[in-house]
């Protein structure tokens, strides 16, 4: 009987009661995505939040202690403390204060090696302090671990011989795992271990009661359920069997760990090499140099920084990143009046006097600038400037740095687009590694006259940002990162209000791994 | 256990709440898949990640509807995830759009044929055919739900019908020759 049909209604009538059952894969995969998923969100992160504050609290006290060094002790002192602590005691000419006109490099030289090792040791203790904390979650860790597996055995010597060799067993291996694991996940995986064991056990037991001792600890509670469980198998089933489902349970409980552990570290690191345009200059008027030079322009320069950053996400949201970074900066002060002998302008009619004013406590001069002096062009009066003066010793004084930047930040994710936005805050720990300042005179010329005092081996930065990515690939990202960097106790003695800070446009590419 | 009780217990996270419910609607999602899916291993994966979203979400299921219905609209969204941005542009006429007809007994055609066919359309014809003529959305729906607009959904409707209507009786002209 064949007759017209509407293609439709064919369909219709034909699948309307049509069923169709999936391999059992599918139910595996989805349990498990489900599951190792969460025990994943709700156990691991914490962890990594309690080290992450451990780590912005050190962070805070050592820039607070930074910052209080700073204020409280002049450049002299610090030298000689170090010097003292250091007992490399051989050379005393520079702790004074450097006054004098005689100084030069090879005096200052083994006065700063001496600083390097407090700035080492100083840098140490971060580091120390972390490991001390891990130890102490490790060992509070193990603690938990034993306390819990007290009950057990105090429970299971009221039990059948037979069963006590068996969970004996299970404990042994289950442990033996959990050693394995690295210490960030050990708490959480052999609390999975533990549940799963619990889980499987109780499956096991198909509904044989369960008595709970009352105790008022859960973690008790969950124990003796466990061993009232292996006890109720015991009684069920023969011993084979009992040893069967626990070598399952223990063999399964690994499996899911394995898995957990790749899921985790999945796509979580990221390595990015980057560079940037980086300019340096002073928010308020003052100076780094001397208090003439307070209210006469500075114009900052544009240099280079270029580094490389790692970063972890903690999760979809927020990441911790750490790099190290050159960076050089500079900046000149105009309107600088240079000259290179003391008696052709004793003449002149100066403001204040010479003393005070054309050496420069600041900079240690080399030994073949000694006689340059400088003044501002403003505390003269214009009139009485011979002409010769005004052509040819009109300069800026250009003052170079470098440091090596360990910066320490936190990325919060905005937009998890294409292109994301991120929104970056943290710290950075700067180590001078340059440091020198010149004379640029109108007619061109460039000389080193020598290298800033007042510049601390150590110092810190507060930094913000924004950031912006943009995915080429799963793996790959472009970033394009405007930072603006505040610089906390980068200079001793400046005068007027100087606040440095540089501003950097870092790009860089991302690789995920 | 009371269905209620299920999605309270599902909503916990409880994995053996969430085993009861699959078995209980594995089947019929299972052969929504295979409809909206090029292939057997295709609808596997779209049915695995329906469930893994329908467990994650089930907090969203405020018991407003049937929890079928809750649970079919997340399996077609899916399968729709997945072609999102497959572009194929046909115009058809819309004049040419009238009713298939095949001529065609009952029982002639078995479940899995007219299964594999389907499975056969290109992707969109496959998802339009199934979104109208074996589910009931709308023109209107189903361009919202693919992003395309309703005339296309409705050339596409019209050209599914004509691939499958072609290929039955391919089928029919093979049976025939057979019986010769």
């Amino acid at each position: 009987m064949s007759d017209k049909k509407n293609i439709d209604r064919l369909f219709q009538e034909k699948l309307k009661d049509f069923e169709a059952t999936p391999s059992d894969a599918v139910w595996e995969n989805i349990h498990n995505t489900l599951h190792n998923k969460k025990n994943k969100k709700r156990r691991v992160i914490p962890i990594w939040w309690q080290l992450g504050g451990v780590a912005a609290t050190l962070l805070l006290i050592l820039t607070i202690s930074g910052v209080f060094n700073s204020n409280t002790d002049s450049k002299s002192d610090s030298i000689k403390t170090v010097v003292d602590n250091t007992e490399n005691t051989n050379n005393t000419v520079v702790s004074n204060g450097s006054e004098k006109n005689n100084d030069n490099n090879n005096d200052i030289a083994p006065v700063y090696n001496p600083e390097e090792f407090g700035v080492e040791n100083k840098s140490n203790d971060p580091t120390s302090n972390l490991n001390k904390a891990s130890d102490e979650t490790k060992s509070s860790y193990a603690s938990t671990i034993n306390t819990k597996n007290t009950p057990i055995y105090s429970k299971e010597n009221k039990n059948t011989s037979i069963t006590k060799t068996t969970v004996k067993e299970a404990i042994a291996s289950a442990k033996e795992d959990s050693n394995k694991l690295n210490d960030q996940t050990q708490q959480s995986n052999s609390n999975i271990i533990k549940n799963k064991l619990n889980e499987l056990l109780k499956t096991d037991t198909k509904g044989s009661k369960v008595v709970s001792t009352g105790s008022e600890n859960n973690d008790n509670i969950q124990k003796t359920d466990s061993v009232n469980a292996i006890t109720s198998i015991a009684l069920n089933e023969d011993k084979n069997l009992k040893e069967n489902a626990l070598e399952n349970a223990i063999a399964k409980a690994n499996d899911e760990q394995q898995n957990e552990k790749e899921e985790e570290l999945k796509n979580r690191w990221s390595v990015s090499p980057n560079v940037a345009p980086v300019y340096f200059n002073t928010l308020g008027n003052g100076s780094s140099i001397h208090n003439q030079f307070n209210d006469n322009i500075k114009s900052g320069d544009v240099n280079m920084s270029y580094g490389i950053t790692g970063s972890y996400a903690i999760n979809d949201k927020l990441k911790v990143r750490a790099g190290l970074n050159k960076v050089d900066l500079g900046y000149s002060t105009n309107d600088v009046i240079f000259y290179n002998n003391p008696e052709t302008v004793l003449g002149l009619s100066l403001n204040t006097p010479q003393s005070d004013n054309t050496r420069i406590q600041n900079i240690n001069y080399r030994s073949e600038s000694a006689n340059v002096s400088f003044i501002s062009a403003s505390s003269l009066s214009l009139n009485n400037t011979p002409e010769i003066i005004k052509e040819n010793s009109l300069a800026s004084l250009d003052q170079q740095f470098g440091f090596i930047e360990i910066p320490v930040e936190l990325e919060y994710t905005v937009l998890d687009k294409r292109l994301g936005i991120n929104l970056i805050g943290g710290f950075s720990t700067m180590f001078l590694s340059n440091n020198e300042i010149y004379v640029l005179s109108n007619s061109g010329d460039r000389t080193l006259i020598g290298e800033a005092n007042n510049i601390n081996d150590m110092s810190y930065s507060a930094n913000f940002g924004i950031g912006l990515n943009y995915g080429l690939s799963d793996k790959f990202n472009i970033n394009l990162e405007p930072m603006f960097k505040y610089q906390i106790n980068t200079f001793n003695n400046t005068t007027g209000n100087f606040q440095p800070y540089f501003i950097g446009v870092y790009t860089g590419l991302s690789f995920k791994f | 256990m009371s269905l209620e009780q299920l999605i309270t217990n599902c909503k916990k996270n409880d994995a053996r709440a969430q085993s009861q419910i699959y078995k209980l609607f594995a089947n019929k999602l299972f052969s929504l898949c295979l409809k909206y899916s090029k292939n057997y291993v295709e609808a596997e994966d779209n049915l695995q990640d329906t469930f893994v979203t329908i467990f994650n979400k089930i907090n969203q299921y405020k018991g407003k509807g049937s929890l079928e219905g809750w649970m079919k609209r997340i399996a077609v969204n899916t399968a729709l995830q997945r072609y999102r941005t497959a572009g194929v542009f046909d115009i058809v006429n819309e004049d040419q759009i009238e009713d298939v007809t095949v001529d065609i007994d009952d029982d002639d055609v078995s479940i899995d044929f007219l299964l594999k066919i389907i499975q056969e359309l290109p992707d969109r014809y496959r998802l339009v055919f199934n979104l109208y003529a074996l589910d009931g959305y709308s023109h209107k729906e189903i361009a919202e739900m693919l992003e395309i607009s309703s005339g296309t959904s409705k050339s596409n409707l019209a050209r599914a019908r004509l691939i499958l209507k072609d290929k039955i009786e391919q089928f029919k002209a093979t049976l025939s020759s057979q019986y010769l």
